[in-house]
């Protein structure tokens, strides 16, 4: 009986601390499949993402940081007949339960001023600032679009 | 009898020849790119190259040419269509030597020849680069209908960019200014239509 006891006793200890963890395990915001143009030392390039904010709160991404180049700033391509024109962006909003993707021809994050050469199969750390969530930092693989 | 027999054969020739053209329009080459209406000589481009030579498009004859106008600045939509002619290129596999990608620049005050030599060999060194007096860029532009415009509005770390036309144009062997892609057609469909091309 007191083995059945300590069993049960165990089973509600380990249930507990079950549902405890998912209550507190923080939702964040995520950035996956960064990767960057090739780009020659002084010259510039781009990197792209896809961030998903499944968090309740809507949030914007304020700026993203790097030692790979002089500056780092987030622009908007866009097509307006034919002709290509960028506008940075200085806040974007990520909605919640929202993707938002950088990808060639539309949002990217570009690099002024490589510090080196960025040759396909280099990696290189950037960092992600937003206005309400923790910063989220993550590797950028160099590849061919 | 004779005669008989040779109005048969005739009727039987007519007939065999109606259904070739018929055949022929059916399976009629449609190509991925715009046509030009009217196909006329490609304008002349003479222009230093990243090679450091002059270049002269008439040293081109017999190649198929393809041209993008963009800036070694550009981190987006440039590199996306030089990766794009790596693709072409790849696809083509041995008719890439009947293929010549060249890329000249939009921003000729900070693509100097050695700039677009070090940027093409990132794509492919056997890209060719152009630049030159800006008389004679904007002379090119102008002939190939290049929309271009600094824009110094964006407060930006890179000084200024430049809004251009992305079209990729592509002058056949016979020199002329063919076909038209715009941006983001795929590598496959301008291989395609380089194909079909090259082999007639």
């Amino acid at each position: 009986m007191n083995k059945n006891k300590s069993l049960l006793f165990g089973y509600i200890i380990l249930f507990t601390l079950m549902i405890s963890g998912c209550f507190n395990q923080k939702q964040v915001i995520n950035v996956e499949d960064a990767w960057a143009n090739p780009g020659i030392k002084g010259g510039n390039s781009a990197i792209f993402f896809e961030i998903s904010n499944p968090t309740e709160i809507d949030d914007s991404l304020l700026e993203v940081k790097s030692s790979i180049a002089s500056a780092v700033e987030i622009h908007k391509t866009s097509m307006v007949d034919g002709v290509m024109k960028m506008e940075r962006q200085f806040s974007l909003p990520v909605p919640r339960e929202e993707k938002v993707i950088f990808k060639p021809g539309g949002l990217h994050v570009m690099l002024i001023g490589l510090n080196e050469d960025l040759k396909v199969g280099d990696t290189f750390n950037i960092t992600l600032t937003f206005e309400q969530h923790d910063d989220v930092s993550l590797d950028v693989l160099v590849r061919e679009p | 009898m004779v005669k008989r027999s040779l109005v048969i054969g005739g009727v039987i020739l007519v007939v065999a020849i109606g259904l070739g053209i018929f055949l022929g329009f059916l399976h009629e080459y449609a190509f991925n790119g715009v046509v030009y209406e009217n196909p006329k000589p490609a304008p002349q481009i003479i222009l230093d190259g990243s090679d450091d030579a002059q270049f002269n498009l008439k040293s081109l004859s017999d190649k198929i040419v393809l041209i993008f106008f963009g800036y070694t600045s550009c981190p987006d939509v440039c590199p996306s269509t030089l990766s794009d002619m790596k693709r072409v290129t790849k696809l083509l596999g041995d008719d890439a030597d009947s293929v010549q990608v060249i890329f000249i620049t939009v921003d000729p005050d900070r693509d100097t020849v050695e700039k677009l030599n070090s940027y093409l060999s990132l794509f492919d060194p056997k890209f060719l680069g152009l630049t030159g007096a800006v008389s004679d860029l904007e002379k090119v532009w102008d002939e190939y209908g290049v929309y271009r415009e600094v824009d110094t509005s964006s407060k930006t770390a890179a000084g200024y960019l430049v809004n251009h036309s992305s079209r990729l144009y592509l002058i056949d062997q016979k020199g002329r200014l063919f076909l038209t892609y715009g941006y983001g057609t795929s590598p496959e469909s301008i291989a395609e239509d380089i194909e079909y091309l090259i082999s007639n």
